[in-house]
Formats: C-alpha cells, sequence, structure tokens
C-alpha cells in the first residue's frame, strides 16, 4: 500500500517536472515569436504525429537504430577485448593508452569529415558510435580488472583455478561492477554521436539525414519533433540496457563443472 | 619433505626471516607459535608458493597439492557456500559431508554474505579440506569459533588430514596441541 503510494507520488512528481519545463518551452517559444526558429510545444507534438504516420519516418528510425546499436555493440566487443588484452599484457597498454586518449580527445566531427574520404556514408554512424564506445568500455574493463579483490586472486592460485574459472568468477564480478555504468554512458553517447554522424554522413533512411533536412528546409517543428524523438528513443535504451544488465548480474549460484586445473 | 634452506625474507625495511632453515615431513603436523610479527604468516605463505624469498630456496617435491586457509575466509561473493566449497572437480559429494560436520549443511545453497563470521570461517575450512591436500597450511583457522567448534573443528581437520601434513599458526594452540607432533617457536 505505501509502494504504491510512494509510486504515485513519483509519477506525480515526475509530471509536475513536465509541465514546468514545457511551460518554460511555452514562454520561450512566445518570447521568440517566430515559429520558424523556436516552435512552441504544442506545434512540435502535432508535428511529431503527423510524422509517426510516415512510412519513411518508421525506416528511417529503424535503419538509424541498427546502424547506431551495431556500432555499440561493435564498440562495446572490441572495447572489452581490448581492455582484457591491455590489463593482463603491459606492453600493449602502453601502446593502446594513447590511441585510447586521442580517440576520446578527438572532435566528433573530425572523425566523420575524415571517414566521409574512406567509406560509404552507410558505415560511418556505425563506425562512429563504436569510436565512442570502444575507450568507455576499455576503460571500464581495465578499471575492473584492475579492482579485482586480491584475497580472492591468491586464494585462486593457492587452489590452483583455471585461468577461464578465475576469469568467470572472480574477475568477472568486479568488471560487471564497472561494466554497468561505462555502458549506460557509452550508449547515450553513441546514440548522440550517432545521429550526429547521420546529420553529417547523411546517408540514406537516417533519423539524422531527417534532420538535416529539416533544418535546410527551416522546418523548424520537424526538426524539433525528430530531436524529441531523439531523446524519446535514448531515453528508452537506456531504461532497457538497464533492466538488461540488472538480469545478467544475478548471483551464481550452480556450477555445471570444477575449476581447478 | 618441503626443506627451506638459508631463507630471508623482509617487508620494506623490516627483516622477518634471516637465513631459516625448516623441514616439514609430508606425514607430520606442526604447530607455529610465536607474537603477532613473529614471521608466521609469512612461512605459510613462502610455503604455499605465494611470496618468494629473497634468498636461499624452498624445495618442494613435483605435484605436491597444498592449500591454505587464509587469515581472511577469502570466499566468492557470487558462489553459494556449497560451490565455494568444491572448487575443484568432482568435490560435491564431499563438500556436502564436510559442510554437514561443519553444521552448514542448511546454508548449502546460501551466499556468504547472509552467514555469521564463524559460519564464513567453517566454509573457508571446509573449502580446504575438500580439495583433499597433501599438505594443509592453516592461518588462524579457528578466528571467530567458540570453543565447542574449535575442537569439532581440529578433530576433524586432524581425521581428514591423517598421514598428511598439517602446518598450523592459531592463537588457540590447545586445540591442536594433542595432535601437533611438533611446535615450532617464531620469536
Amino acid at each position: 500500500m505505501a509502494n504504491k503510494a510512494g509510486k504515485g507520488r513519483k509519477i506525480a512528481a515526475a509530471l509536475g517536472v513536465a509541465v514546468f519545463w514545457l511551460l518554460i518551452w511555452q514562454l520561450l517559444a512566445l518570447l521568440v515569436g517566430r515559429e520558424v526558429v523556436l516552435s512552441p510545444p504544442l506545434t512540435v507534438f502535432k508535428t511529431l504525429g503527423e510524422m509517426v504516420q510516415e512510412g519513411s519516418f518508421w525506416l528511417a528510425l529503424g535503419a538509424s537504430l541498427l546502424r547506431i546499436l551495431a556500432g555499440f555493440a561493435l564498440g562495446v566487443l572490441l572495447g572489452a577485448a581490448l581492455g582484457l588484452l591491455t590489463a593482463f599484457c603491459r606492453p600493449l597498454r602502453v601502446l593502446f593508452s594513447p590511441f585510447m586518449s586521442v580517440v576520446k580527445a578527438t572532435p566528433v566531427a573530425s572523425f566523420i569529415i575524415l571517414l566521409l574520404f574512406f567509406m560509404g556514408n552507410q558505415w560511418i554512424p556505425v563506425l562512429i558510435a563504436a569510436l565512442m564506445v570502444m575507450p568507455i568500455i576499455w576503460a571500464g574493463v581495465m578499471k575492473g580488472i584492475e579492482e579485482t579483490d586480491r584475497g580472492l586472486l591468491e586464494m585462486g592460485r593457492v587452489f590452483e583455478l583455471g585461468w577461464g574459472w578465475q576469469l568467470r568468477h572472480i574477475y568477472g564480478p568486479s568488471v560487471k561492477a564497472f561494466f554497468r555504468p561505462a555502458a549506460l554512458t557509452a550508449l547515450g553517447l553513441s546514440w548522440k554521436a550517432g545521429i550526429a554522424a547521420e546529420v553529417l554522413a547523411a546517408p540514406e533512411h537516417s533519423l539524422g539525414g531527417m534532420l538535416y533536412r529539416a533544418k535546410i528546409y527551416l522546418e523548424n517543428p520537424r526538426m524539433l519533433a525528430l530531436t524529441l524523438c531523439v531523446i524519446l528513443i535514448s531515453m528508452g535504451l537506456e531504461l532497457l540496457l538497464k533492466k538488461l544488465l540488472q538480469g545478467s548480474g544475478g548471483q551464481e549460484t550452480s556450477l555445471s563443472s570444477g575449476g581447478a586445473k | 619433505m618441503i626443506r627451506l634452506e638459508h631463507v630471508s625474507k623482509s617487508y620494506e625495511s623490516k627483516r622477518v626471516f634471516q637465513d631459516l632453515n625448516a623441514a616439514f615431513s609430508l606425514n607430520q603436523s606442526y604447530l607455529l607459535t610465536g607474537a603477532s610479527g613473529a614471521g608466521k604468516t609469512t612461512l605459510l605463505r613462502l610455503l604455499a608458493g605465494l611470496e618468494e624469498p629473497e634468498s636461499g630456496r624452498i624445495i618442494r617435491p613435483e605435484g605436491l597439492r597444498i592449500r591454505l586457509v587464509f587469515q581472511e575466509d577469502r570466499l566468492l561473493p557470487g558462489l553459494n557456500v556449497r560451490n565455494n566449497v568444491i572448487l575443484e572437480k568432482g568435490g560435491a559429494e564431499k563438500a556436502q559431508a564436510l559442510l554437514e560436520e561443519l553444521g552448514l549443511g542448511p546454508e548449502a545453497g546460501a551466499l556468504p554474505e547472509s552467514l555469521s563470521g564463524g559460519m564464513k570461517r567453517r566454509v573457508a575450512l571446509a573449502r580446504a579440506l575438500c580439495a583433499s591436500p597433501d599438505v594443509l597450511l592453516l592461518d588462524e583457522p579457528f578466528n571467530g569459533l567458540d570453543e565447542a567448534w574449535r575442537r569439532r573443528a581440529a578433530a576433524l581437520i586432524f581425521r581428514e588430514m591423517a598421514g598428511k601434513c598439517v602446518i598450523c599458526a592459531t592463537h588457540y594452540p590447545e586445540e591442536m596441541t594433542p595432535y601437533a607432533h611438533e611446535r615450532i617457536g617464531l620469536d
């Protein structure tokens, strides 16, 4: 009962916050007074309502999701693999650390412009998303391995537990703890950077391409409706990933086989 | 036989051992005594291969199974009690029997975080015994156990390790004294 009341209060508070910011938006739109510069919320919602009835919107949305999520997955795989390698091999860490620093510090636009010379515009958002994700996951995995309980590692050594077993049961929980926040940060970043890459590379069927066209045709309500859509999808993806990572974080209670070498 | 020949070991500026010579027979039990800081834990860690001597050498027969009960429990938080004890292939039945004897039968499926300090200690003991080692090193194995459990645990250790080597450092020597063949003072 108390739980239900608490949930109700939370929803009411969230609605209150949403209404507050919508009023600020409305006020700003009134102050600007030109729809072509800043459309009011109602106009944007109406445009969004019309947009979701267009088949091309759903095609663009699906293609953007596919590209950016593929990039995210690629970035996670590369970042995790490199994180594992560099955590256990010092020369590799020395070799890759400056590369990761450069990737993190380079503006997304520079990467996009550079990549335009090398590959088709369909692939650029994939690679940009991967590049945004890789250093974050790499750092998370490295930190997880570095922070692994030394006492448990010594126990593994004394009990002659296999490397794979130690990786799963000793390093694994520590890496998971650092991987979760890293993956959540990386997902949001890859989505934003992927859309930015679509704006500049303008691949066929893409939300970024639609945003670009809305900008050049001065369709402000459409531009804001697309932005709203990008924000909502980002929030949805984050929520989904949180659920997925919670599911994978369950405690291990059974072993198929022993771990000794 | 495990032999320590002219072993020296120090931590930062503190010298723990200087030219230490010792021999441990593989079918005898030893009780290590000495004040805190005398080097009991260091000696056990050297014997377990977790530390290397600065000079001298430690000679162990090839393929010797050495297991150590650490001063801390060092249980895997994500594995239940049974799986913490098994660790090695095919030990399920032995693990269950050891847990029953140590009064942890009902807790076999529980995670370590739900256990008391004394229970965790008994799990750590069961884990080392379940591995059927040739040499069992014990670093304060009775921490957190009351007198009755200390006695039962000592009896279980020496029943399981009969004819093998046990080297134990403890602040409760009275429980181990009846079983130890030799007492080694490290002061």
